[in-house]
């Protein structure tokens, strides 16, 4: 006669299924009947010694911690929701910018490039005064002193200086000009046929170059008007220049 | 799937096994409570038959996570020694002290498989579900069982012996 293995009398023991075959045997099998009563009685003592684990448990507690648990989550899960929609927006934006920043002559393009071009040292940027003045810088006093030299100015084009009672001096000029500025000296590569300058009128020293040469000086001595006057009124000079 | 109903029904039988399973009161309280924000929190589809054993099953794989190292378990286990919560008379209370010291000490010597099928099975889960939860054939669990049992009851009679 061949016995029930320990796995079948447990599973006797414990209601899982077992085989009709099984089943009969432990009907007329006294050995394993009797392992099956000794399996109940160490059921019996291990449930009984497990049993002294056994805890109070506070349910009401527990609940609360699980729900306010569950609002972090829930609070997590939106946040970082938020931040993957802004991130998604932002990709967008972006890609919509390069697209847009790819056509040639396109107005957003001409508008980076303006900007992008008028900060090459970050300072203020001017609103222009005048449809014709579109990029500009200023020009903080330091010490009493403003230096202001512009490069690559084209023969015949004007510099006009206007005086004003303000502090800070301004350059004006045509898109595609590019500035710098550090601590009163300023330099202005230009194009286009017109610059404009704001120059304070209580600074002690000023001066002002074109392509190299000097135009424009104001020291304690005076004003020194040394370039090519095409006009001039008690709050303006129109400079030309001139190749020589 | 109602919270309150289902977190009133399943709570006390879940952290009472993690707390078999862990020696650990704090433990056993955070994996229960675990598995049920698992189940509602990251609103897990269950059917409703099988709510309780997908909580233990979430639950003893929490555990076996947390106590990958089996000496953290050891040391959290001799940190935290077990505490009447009640008692009748001083008798009963001795008696149960005894017999509590004699399980935790008996479980702490089986593998953690032999752990979790054992605790499982007198948490009342049926062959079925303690083999879905454990990685193991249903047909394996019966004899997997009576083993665990034998070590159970011969680590308890060690224990009562060196003591």
């Amino acid at each position: 006669m061949i016995h029930l293995d320990e796995g079948a009398i447990l599973m006797a023991r414990d209601g899982a299924l077992v085989s009709a075959d099984a089943e009969l045997h432990l009907r007329d099998c006294p050995e394993c009947t009797d392992r099956l009563v000794l399996a109940r009685q160490r059921s019996d003592r291990v449930s009984q010694l497990l049993g002294a684990l056994d805890i109070q448990v506070d349910v009401a507690a527990a609940k609360a911690r699980a729900r306010a648990s569950m609002d972090r989550d829930a609070t997590r899960a939106t946040r970082i929701l938020s931040v993957r929609h802004l991130s998604r927006a932002a990709a967008l934006l972006l890609l919509a910018a390069g697209a847009a920043y790819a056509v040639p002559g396109s107005p957003f393009r001409q508008w980076v490039e303006s900007t992008t071009q008028s900060s090459t040292i970050g300072t203020t940027i001017v609103t222009p005064d005048a449809q014709e003045f579109r990029t500009g810088i200023d020009v903080p006093v330091v010490d009493g002193r403003i230096r202001i030299a512009l490069n690559s100015v084209g023969e015949g084009a004007h510099v006009e200086v206007v005086w004003i009672a303000d502090a800070v001096a301004r350059i004006s000029g045509s898109e595609g000009s590019t500035y710098s500025v550090s601590r009163g000296v300023a330099e202005a590569d230009v194009r286009g046929s017109r610059v404009r300058l704001a120059l304070p009128r209580n600074a002690a020293a000023i001066t002002v170059e074109v392509n190299g040469r000097v135009i424009l000086r104001q020291s304690e001595s005076g004003l020194d008007v040394l370039g090519e006057v095409v006009d001039q009124s008690d709050d303006r000079i129109v400079f030309s220049v001139t190749s020589g | 799937m109602d919270f309150d109903a289902t977190f009133d029904e399943q709570y006390p039988d879940l952290v009472r096994y993690c707390h078999r399973l862990t020696g650990d009161l704090d433990v056993a309280e955070d994996m229960a409570q675990e598995s049920l924000v698992r189940l509602f929190g990251l609103g897990t589809h269950v059917d409703s038959g099988g709510i309780r054993a997908w909580l233990f099953t979430t639950a003893t794989h929490l555990v076996r996570d947390r106590y990958r190292v089996d000496r953290n378990r050891r040391r959290l286990l001799a940190a935290n020694p077990v505490t009447p919560e009640e008692s009748p008379s001083p008798e009963r209370v001795l008696e149960r002290l005894e017999d509590r010291a004699l399980a935790r000490t008996a479980l702490d010597a089986l593998s953690q498989r032999d752990r979790e099928i054992l605790l499982m099975r007198y948490s009342g889960f049926s062959y079925r579900e303690i083999a879905a939860a454990v990685d193991v054939s249903a047909t394996s669990v019966g004899t997997l069982l009576a083993r665990a049992e034998r070590r159970f009851e011969q680590a308890v009679e060690a224990t009562g012996e060196a003591a």
